[in-house]
């Protein structure tokens, strides 16, 4: 038997959110995901969760599984020993149960202006641009935006601090920046220049994979992007 | 009461285009989506776009024209031929305005936009951002629709049209987060709600891809077009159906049965593994079906022969899912595949405007039929038809509503408000106790059972009287959840209503359709037949089900021709 411990809050009834338990037979290869929706269409359909592609590339069901931030997509149970163990992404509002309020992180989204500003017109086909220079975005834009490393500056900034999400604002770097890209002046610092950073400094929350490469691996990141795109603003 | 001019139903890539489009005849825009719009089903599009750019070496005569005849075959020939032709003209200056707004598209070597063969197709036109083109097309109309500050009401589900006598005045759409339902009025509405593979078990679409957003306006009097028409993808992963993008083929993958035998070297000798869709899963299933794939599901997609350094470069995404759902690495072994349901031809009958025979509602994007894939659709066409008919038809809506009162129809609005409340309080109070979700999975079931790669009449009928039976059961299906915030129980029993009766259409229109045309293979009709089918079929929702009939095809160009590869 399969047991999954979720976080669960109502608001119209809870004043506080608390555990509860569910327990089922799990296939062999069952993820996460799946579980979840097993409990919804067959046991408790007041469950509420966010899921969308199942293919670990939308971002969202990120949610804290077993003390790891996660997505459920993605999540073997197998591999959780059969006791799992849900709470919703920590620091945003939860709505209910594990679904939080984006709102915060998608505001903070806008406010980097994410988005290319060219400085000229562009040219009547495309913008030339070598494969070895657009491979360097690779890592940006992959981001999925799944809010999983936007808490996690804020839980290492220990109160509501000016830092802000951890998405990288990956368009901002797709084409050589003299050429075309103009920062506006109100821009945080550093945005331009890939300074960004992810401080992790608790690594019983956050593990860190480390390797001579500077591949580094911030396990928060769903899209397993290095931590030094991730921006502290 | 909530009223914008234009109104856009999904934040996927049509919608998201259509919103741009809208906005920019000065009308005021506001997107309406049941998620986040970067989490739409069009971020999981891999493989690419087709532009006849002539980019590739192999290439260079290749013209939108030469597209536009390949768009044609591959449709077996029910593509409406102006429509397509538009389509694949406008094609590179659609690519070229998404690459001017920062998507990251793959390069070649003299710095231009990389293209990769795909099925089906004369030439390499298939424009890549490795193996994650939806995803960056998708972020990058998200962030244009940021810099142009368009409302998105996020988390919305639209549950129903709203008409004032026979124009489209707007739609009622529950705010999930609140759980109030409300009116919302607008001028003109776009339908852009994406596919309906979950109809099927084994699809490669997103969990809420249902066909709850073609069946809205199905149940509003809108007709749907060549309902019969849904294609399977050659290469799912097994058993997730993840899709394992075309390009993994188009890159120089090869499919192997249990033989060891490149099996496509049977069926299409000359294109192999490039074929269209229709063909290659048809390929795909036979094998299995006569014994020569594992474990009687699924064959072989063998890339270890282009090496660690291309599928790195190439598919980086193809091989983090199959590491984290299979946990194999594709340069070390095989990939598991199986033919998957994956797109829907058929759709919301709209002209090349984008405009259904409703005034005032529009569609684009996978639920619309405009009719550019007719039975079978090319790689690599779907998202060119998002950007390409969402600008279209966003002109076109925002068009139509710029001239109109801007207030909103409240008699017509409220009146369908409360229709929409009466019906959601019934489904709270029921007396019944079928589990929906039951009813839901012997649909999906049946599905590729009944109307999947190889009909026959026999099977079909079947089918058609089994949806029948699901139905009646659903009518007796137990009390909602109650709950204000985020009851999906209330949004998945609509959705599923949705499934059950686009469904019973589609059977209906394979059962009347026969012959065999693409993706529709009917083995008691295995030939195509122009004389009595090369015609669109039309379906009307009655309470006694779909009521058929058909219009013909525009063939302007090119006369039908057997379709060889």
């Amino acid at each position: 038997m399969t047991e999954f411990r979720i976080l669960r809050y109502d608001p119209d009834k809870d004043k506080e959110p608390h555990f509860q338990t569910y327990t089922f037979d799990s296939p062999k290869g069952m993820t996460v995901l799946e579980g979840l929706i097993h409990i919804f269409e067959n046991i408790d359909s007041t469950l509420a969760f966010r899921s969308m592609c199942r293919a670990a590339v939308c971002g969202s069901c990120a949610m804290h599984i077993n003390g790891l931030y996660n997505l459920a997509c993605r999540t073997q149970i197998d591999k959780l020993g059969g006791k799992v163990v849900l709470r919703p992404l920590a620091h945003l509002p939860i709505i209910k149960d594990l679904v939080v309020d984006l709102e915060p992180f998608f505001e903070q989204y806008k406010k980097v202006l994410p988005y290319l500003i060219p400085k000229e017109d562009p040219p009547e086909k495309e913008y030339l641009q070598s494969e070895k220079e657009r491979k360097k975005l690779d890592p940006w834009v992959d981001c999925i935006l799944c809010a999983a490393c936007f808490e996690i500056h804020r839980r290492h900034a220990g109160r509501e601090s000016k830092r802000k999400a951890g998405f990288c604002s990956h368009r901002l770097w797709c084409f050589p920046m003299s050429h075309h890209l103009q920062l506006s002046e109100g821009l945080p610092q550093g945005l331009g220049s890939h300074q960004g950073y992810c401080q992790v400094e608790d690594e019983s929350i956050i593990r860190i994979n480390g390797s001579p490469d500077d591949t580094k691996i911030c396990e928060s990141c769903s899209s397993r992007m290095p931590p030094s795109v991730t921006l502290t603003i | 009461m909530l009223f914008h001019d234009v109104l856009i139903i999904g934040g996927g890539l049509a919608g998201l285009r259509a919103a741009i489009a809208a906005a920019e005849k000065k009308v005021d825009v506001a997107i309406v989506s049941k998620l986040y719009p970067p989490r739409s089903h069009s971020g999981q599009a891999q493989g690419g776009i087709n532009a006849a750019l002539a980019n590739n070496p192999k290439a260079h005569d290749d013209t939108p024209e030469k597209h536009g005849f390949d768009t044609i075959k591959g449709s077996d020939y029910l593509a409406d031929q102006e429509t397509s032709i538009y389509l694949t003209e406008q094609a590179p200056e659609a690519v070229f305005e998404i690459e001017h707004w920062g998507c990251p598209f793959s390069r070649t070597e003299e710095g231009k936009i990389a293209q990769r063969p795909f099925g089906g197709a004369g030439y390499p036109r298939t424009c890549y951002g490795t193996d994650k083109t939806g995803h960056y097309i998708l972020q990058t109309l998200f962030e244009q629709t940021i810099k142009r500050n368009i409302k998105v009401y996020n988390e919305w589900e639209v549950i129903g049209l709203a008409k004032d006598v026979n124009t489209c005045c707007g739609v009622i759409a529950l705010n999930m987060h609140s759980g109030e339902l409300q009116a919302m009025g607008a001028n003109a509405v776009v339908f852009a709600t994406g596919g309906s593979g979950r109809m099927y078990g084994n699809t490669t679409n997103a969990i809420p891809s249902t066909a709850f957003g073609v069946a809205m306006p199905y149940w509003a009097g809108i007709p749907l077009k060549d309902v019969e028409f849904i294609q399977f993808h050659p290469t799912s992963l097994y058993p997730s159906n993840i899709l394992m993008t075309e390009g993994c083929r188009g890159e120089g993958g090869i499919l192997v049965n249990r033989e060891g035998d490149r099996f496509m070297k049977k069926y299409v000798p000359k294109a192999m593994e490039l074929g269209p869709r229709d063909i290659v899963a048809r390929s795909v299933q036979t094998e299995i079906l006569e014994g020569r794939g594992f474990e009687d599901a699924y064959v072989y997609l063998d890339l270890r022969h282009l090496g660690k350094a291309k599928i790195m470069e190439r598919l980086p995404g193809i091989r983090e899912i199959t590491m984290d759902f299979n946990g194999i690495d594709p340069i070390e072994e095989p990939i598991p595949i199986q033919p998957g349901t994956h797109y829907y031809m058929g759709g919301i009958d709209v002209n090349i405007d984008g405009a259904s025979p409703l005034k005032g509602f529009y569609a684009a994007g996978e639920c619309a039929c405009v009719s550019v894939h007719g039975a079978n659709r090319l790689g690599g066409n779907s998202l060119l038809e998002t950007v390409v008919f969402g600008k279209r038809t966003g002109a076109s809506a925002g068009e139509y509503a710029k001239d109109k009162p801007k207030q909103p129809k409240t008699n017509a609005l409220e009146r369908t408000l409360k229709r929409e409340e009466e019906n959601l309080s019934r489904m709270l109070r029921s007396d019944g106790n079928e589990n929906p979700y039951k009813i839901n999975a012997e649909l999906r079931k049946l599905m590729p059972l009944k109307a999947g790669l190889f009909r026959d009449e026999k099977n079909m009928t079947e089918g058609l009287a089994q949806i029948k039976e699901l139905k009646e059961r659903f009518k007796k299906i137990r009390p909602v959840a109650s709950g204000s915030s985020f009851n999906f129980d209330k949004i998945w029993v609509m959705e599923i209503k949705g499934n059950l009766d686009v469904a019973e259409a589609l059977m209906a229109g394979g059962l009347a359709r026969q012959e065999s045309r693409g993706s529709h293979f009917r083995t008691d009709f295995p030939k195509r037949d122009d004389v009595n089918f090369l015609k669109h079929t039309i379906a009307i929702h009655t309470p006694e089900g779909p009521k058929l009939s058909y219009r013909d095809v525009q063939i302007t160009k090119y006369q039908p021709v057997e379709r060889k590869y």
